[in-house]
């Protein structure tokens, strides 16, 4: 699952439409949108307002395995209006931290520094770029997602040449973030690559809801289940998952069964460690 | 090799990360204030950064050289360790750095020259005690050679100072610094060495235990010392018969008067660091079964460790004198 964030609504346009996302919601001034791949939250301009609806996004539908991605524009000092930046190092004027979003593959976008302004400007410097979103939105995110998953990407709106006016030209910079969206999409391929395989099969699961039917756990014991079954599922051919579901039926108690699964495993892991 | 190299402000200038830029023109740089700003934060996936991990150009600062653990040590009268970088091109997975550090990515500490006068110091502060210096605990000593020039930079330091030991700690097979000079005789070029099921299903990246053997050959008929460390031994099926027809083969393939240490220990885990490693690699069999948890340390249950301890030390000592043997227990 893809979850976006943009400060405006022509910044969301083009990923709102490419997604086929439908309005679900908001919270306070933000607004969600909601597609079978991706979710959007307009979040307002300012690092606070970015941080604030990232957070509540994060809440509503909490998933380990998301891809936060901050899309937006920015400012440079000589990059090509257009030019698609993601951000290697995040930092703001109202903050002493630095941030260094993570990225364990060869990245399709020109990585730069990112400096979230708490106000518009046009102080361009040399090998940065300007945001009011950025760190907010990041910080926020790490509260979901570790940092190879949470990407800022920046569009160059203005630069030195052409500096931000005050009138927003809504449909040039809906225009300039729908042509990244092939781009955004090649980045999000690579990044969900790195995810570890999960394994496929059904069975830790339905053999835990079976524990759990015909015992009860405390939360200790919940959590060894848990992890004990997984194991077995990585470990176990499907005929020896067969004649573990017969534990069930023959542990007279969950210690027992319990202490059962931890034996499957000494017996088993020993076999798969080569 | 690197797509992304961080740069510390200290050794923004430093002569040897300009010359590393210099050899990865294509690599993005980041600049940051402190290492720890990238290498520390909590919410980084080790495993994840693993499949591609960047480089921090940093500066070590504060102490460099620390005495070693009580039970690690070589015969000498003291012993430590220092660490020009942290993290390793291996991926072990029983290994501890990946559930020591957050962040996979390397770092290294350009100030060779502070560490080279560190070790000078500690070894001349003592000058009649024999001072043993290991340099693989957080990372393997020749893996990035290419890049760091361990060797060349440290091994004159040695030929410089004869009351003071260094242990090259690895498993590369890039020995040709090595080769390339006249072999010292207070140099330990240490191989870890597991039979080859456990090289291969287990020690991801490392070279295969035959090259392995093969570098110790010819380190040895170049005339240096070379340590051979049995350590983890790990628990898997017939590990018994495995490890002796190993430890045979071992011992078969190198003469005996160039090895000067042999350590031997069993797989084992501060709790902290086991579990990390756990949660990263749940589908990971090494770490489902047979362990118990005394004393803050996740280890083998104690008949399983004693059985595979013992026979192995048994079979080493058929070769070695025990004077050479230091088992880590």
């Amino acid at each position: 699952m893809l979850h976006f964030s943009t400060a405006l609504h022509c910044e969301a346009q083009g990923i709102i439409a490419h997604y086929d996302m439908k309005p679900s919601g908001g919270h306070g001034r933000a607004q969600f949108f909601e597609g079978e791949k991706a979710r959007l939250a307009i979040t307002g301009v300012g690092a606070l307002n970015s941080a604030i609806a990232t957070t509540a996004l994060g809440s509503k539908y909490p998933n380990d395995e998301t891809i936060w991605l901050n899309v937006g524009i920015c400012g440079h000092l000589d990059a090509p209006i257009g030019n698609p930046f993601i951000a290697n190092r995040i930092s703001s004027n109202t903050s002493r931290d630095t941030l260094y979003p993570q990225f364990p593959w060869k990245s399709n976008i020109k990585g730069i520094e990112l400096q979230t302004l708490s106000e518009p400007s046009t102080d361009y410097k040399t090998n940065q770029a300007f945001d009011m979103e950025g760190f907010g939105f990041y910080k926020a995110a790490l509260a979901f997602a570790s940092t190879e998953f949470i990407h800022c990407i920046k569009v160059v709106s203005d630069n030195a040449a052409q500096p931000a006016s005050s009138h927003f030209d809504k449909h040039a910079i809906a225009r300039m973030i729908e042509l990244q969206i092939p781009v955004i999409e090649t980045l999000c391929e690579s990044i969900d690559e790195l995810r570890p395989k999960k394994p496929s099969s059904n069975w830790s699961s339905s053999f835990i809801q079976k524990a759990k039917a015909r015992f009860r756990f405390t939360e200790t014991e919940t959590h060894q289940l848990n992890k004990r079954v997984t194991q077995l599922d990585a470990i176990l051919q499907q005929d020896e998952k067969t004649k573990t579901d017969l534990l069930l039926i023959e542990s007279s108690n969950k210690k027992t069964f319990l202490s059962q699964l931890q034996s499957t495993l000494n017996q088993f892991s020993t076999r798969n460690i080569c | 090799m690197f797509e992304r190299i961080y740069i510390e402000a200290a050794i923004r200038e430093h002569p040897r990360t300009l010359a590393l830029l210099e050899r990865y023109p294509k690599a993005e740089r980041v600049n940051c204030e402190r290492y720890g700003e990238i290498f520390n934060p909590n919410r980084q996936n080790f495993r994840i950064q693993k499949q591609n991990p960047a480089l921090i150009l940093a500066e070590k600062r504060g102490t460099r050289v620390l005495p070693t653990p009580p039970d690690y040590g070589l015969g000498a009268d003291r012993h430590y360790y220092f660490s020009h970088m942290l993290n390793c091109l291996y991926d072990c997975r029983y290994c501890f750095l990946q559930g020591m550090y957050q962040s996979a990515n390397y770092i290294l500490f350009v100030n060779f020259e502070d560490f080279r006068s560190d070790i000078r110091t500690t070894a001349e502060s003592q000058p009649d005690e024999q001072h043993f210096f290991f340099s693989g605990y957080d990372c393997d000593s020749l893996a990035m050679d290419s890049v760091t020039g361990f060797a060349d930079a440290f091994l004159p330091l040695f030929e410089d100072l004869p009351n003071a030991w260094l242990e090259l700690r690895t498993k590369s097979v890039n020995v040709k610094p090595l080769l390339n000079r006249p072999p010292l005789p207070n140099v330990v070029v240490a191989f870890s060495l597991n039979p080859e099921p456990i090289a291969k299903s287990v020690e991801h990246r490392a070279p295969p235990l035959p090259a392995r053997i093969n570098a110790l050959k010819k380190l040895s008929e170049a005339g240096w010392k070379v340590g051979l460390r049995f350590d983890p031994l790990i628990h898997f099926e017939n590990c018994i018969e495995v490890y002796r027809d190993f430890i045979d083969h071992v011992f078969d393939s190198i003469p005996i008067e160039a090895v000067h240490s042999i350590t031997l220990g069993s797989f084992r885990s501060p709790k902290s660091v086991f579990k990390k490693m756990e949660s990263l690699y749940p589908e990971e069999p090494l770490f489902m079964g047979n362990l118990d948890l005394k004393n803050g340390m996740v280890a083998y249950k104690k008949s399983i460790e004693s059985d595979l301890f013992e026979s192995t030390r048994k079979r080493i000592l058929t070769h070695a004198d025990e004077d050479k043997f230091f088992p880590c227990q």
